[in-house]
């Protein structure tokens, strides 16, 4: 009996001790958690504690402005600097003091990038095009029509309404709001 | 077989016990990290005697000091904020709250109607692991299990929530030394009644706008917590007020308050959105606010809580307990306590150029 007692504690400590999958587990004294979530369309899931998505995966959808081309889920660092210094600058850390955990806005003169804190890196979860100065690769600006968008980029995500036209690439998509039956915001957001 | 008995009783009990005290140790002590996670569990100690009440994320917890709300107005106030609180989380607190005392005013932020599924695991437990143990605890961990607009359940475990352990079992690698040093003892207070002030400053004169979105109303389920918190307040007798704070960002978008001011309406509540008011609270972003404007400053938090005061006043008949001897000493005590934070502050700010980590490096 003192035998079984004590080989089902030992059991039973090692076992809490043992890692087992928990989708937050982390190293830190809190796992990794995001800030506040600013944009009601950037990404469902907790940056910080999924993998990186891989920034160059064939076909998701890129912004291309000058000779950059901008994609979701990159690192923003380097394409930051390739940007230049944006107009101004929006940096939340969140409610808690987490490290490394930070919200950042990027306003360039039309359009912005929002970038979030994900396994110690900056990476590109969003980006929203202001104005029509600026088009998507697929030749799309605000102010084309509902039926242009269709017509360059096929069938709707299920995910889409009768004025949210969403395509999906990948891990991330492109967003189309319609007003009055032209586009009047461009939104492309990482998915994962 | 009385003995056999009695020896697994004690093995049960032995077990229970270094389970227990294993699990104390591994829980994180929010020391060094998001310290606001102790501040739920503050409430506790606060001896529940509150004419007022504030329930709601970083913008009540950093935005109103209850110092202000006492010195001029002798009204008494907590703030039962957290981080990224969420709309359902708000309700169980309040429902909590409600079990320990029943203040004239409960105060609810309502920039949380924005979100309608859970945001971030860490982030709810630093709301709902720091509620003592009740079926209103785990009403509102379950609460956070499910994603109510889609119908999907949330990634989290909801036994954890009973059993913190099988969570944060996997810290064992990285105790530190504040896990052995509060192992046993509770942690050092962290709050002013609830309020983390801050007295650096770093302005703006950007206000930047929202993206446009494609659906502006807030999610139905967020209503029927909303609907709940009302009728909650009503069966105690309590004002509910509700507030937006005065901050630059996340945007608050005027359909968002149009929705509001319609609820408020509706169901007889008081409604005030500051950010229609910065001008006349006497707001200023270049100096009163320590992250451009995602939240005031001590110098800011004095204006809005003087401002609010009066209102409070005025419209819910509070009474001025600054000449009553239960309250004067505890008073006395909070008070020392946020200018001794206000101090160390200033020490802090003479050698670096932010409180950024302020906590972290002035940690006991």
């Amino acid at each position: 009996m003192k035998q079984f007692i004590c080989l089902l504690l030992t059991s039973l400590l090692l076992l809490s001790l043992a890692s087992c999958a928990t989708p937050n587990d982390g190293s830190s004294e809190t796992t990794a958690a995001p800030t506040e979530n600013n944009n009601e369309t950037t990404p469902s899931t907790t940056p910080g504690t999924e993998e990186q998505t891989n920034p160059n995966q064939p076909g998701g959808y890129v912004f291309a402005f000058g000779q950059t081309d901008i994609t979701v889920g990159a690192e923003a660092p380097a394409l930051i600097a390739a940007l230049g210094e944006p107009r101004n600058k929006i940096e939340s850390t969140g409610c808690a003091n987490f490290e490394g955990m930070a919200e950042i806005v990027y306003y360039y003169s039309s359009f912005q990038i929002t970038t979030h804190g994900m396994n110690g890196k900056e990476i590109i979860t969003s980006i929203y095009l202001e104005d029509d100065t600026v088009n998507t690769k697929e030749g799309i600006c605000i102010g084309d029509s509902a039926e242009k968008v269709l017509t360059a980029y096929g069938e709707k995500d299920a995910s889409s309404t009768d004025n949210n036209y969403v395509f999906a690439k990948g891990d991330m998509t492109v967003s189309f709001i319609i007003t009055d039956g032209t586009v009047s915001s461009i939104l492309y957001s990482l998915t994962v | 077989m009385k003995r056999i008995l009695l020896k697994t009783g004690i093995s049960v009990l032995v077990l229970t016990m270094c389970l227990g005290l294993l699990q104390r140790l591994l829980v994180p002590k929010y020391i060094t990290e998001a310290q606001e996670g102790r501040l739920i569990e503050e409430y506790y100690q606060s001896g529940m005697k509150h004419d007022v009440v504030f329930i709601g994320d970083c913008e009540v917890y950093e935005n109103f000091d209850p110092v202000v709300l006492w010195d001029e107005y002798g009204i008494p106030s907590f703030i039962r904020g957290s981080p990224q609180q969420l709309i359902w989380h708000s309700y169980y607190l309040m429902e909590e709250t409600l079990k320990y005392e029943t203040p004239d005013v409960i105060v609810f932020n309502v920039l949380s109607m924005k979100y309608d599924t859970p945001q971030s695991e860490p982030y709810n437990r630093l709301t709902v692991d720091g509620m003592r143990p009740s079926m209103i605890k785990w009403k509102a961990a379950w609460s956070g299990m499910f994603h109510e607009s889609t119908g999907e359940q949330e990634k989290e475990s909801f036994i954890s929530y009973f059993f913190p352990l099988l969570r944060f079992h996997s810290r064992w690698s990285d105790l530190n030394s504040y896990d052995f040093k509060y192992w046993l003892k509770d942690t050092p207070q962290l709050s002013v009644n609830g309020y983390l002030p801050r007295i650096d400053v770093q302005g703006t004169d950007f206000f930047p706008k929202g993206q446009q979105l494609a659906d502006y109303q807030f999610a139905e389920s967020n209503y029927e917590y909303l609907d709940k918190m009302t009728q909650l307040c009503k069966d105690h007798n309590v004002e509910l007020i509700l507030i937006k704070a005065p901050s630059t960002w996340p945007y608050y978008y005027p359909e968002w308050d149009e929705q509001m001011v319609a609820y408020a309406e509706k169901n007889d509540l008081t409604y005030i959105n500051f950010l229609d008011y910065v001008d006349e609270i006497g707001i200023d972003f270049m100096t009163d606010t320590y992250d451009k404007g995602l939240h005031l400053n001590s110098a800011g938090a004095e204006k809005l809580s003087r401002y609010f005061g009066k209102i409070l006043k005025g419209q819910a008949n509070l009474p001025d307990r600054r000449s009553e001897n239960e309250y004067v000493k505890s008073w006395e005590a909070i008070k020392a306590f946020r200018d001794e934070r206000i101090t160390a502050q200033e020490e802090y700010l003479k050698s670096h150029e932010t409180l950024k980590d302020f906590y972290k490096d002035t940690a006991k």
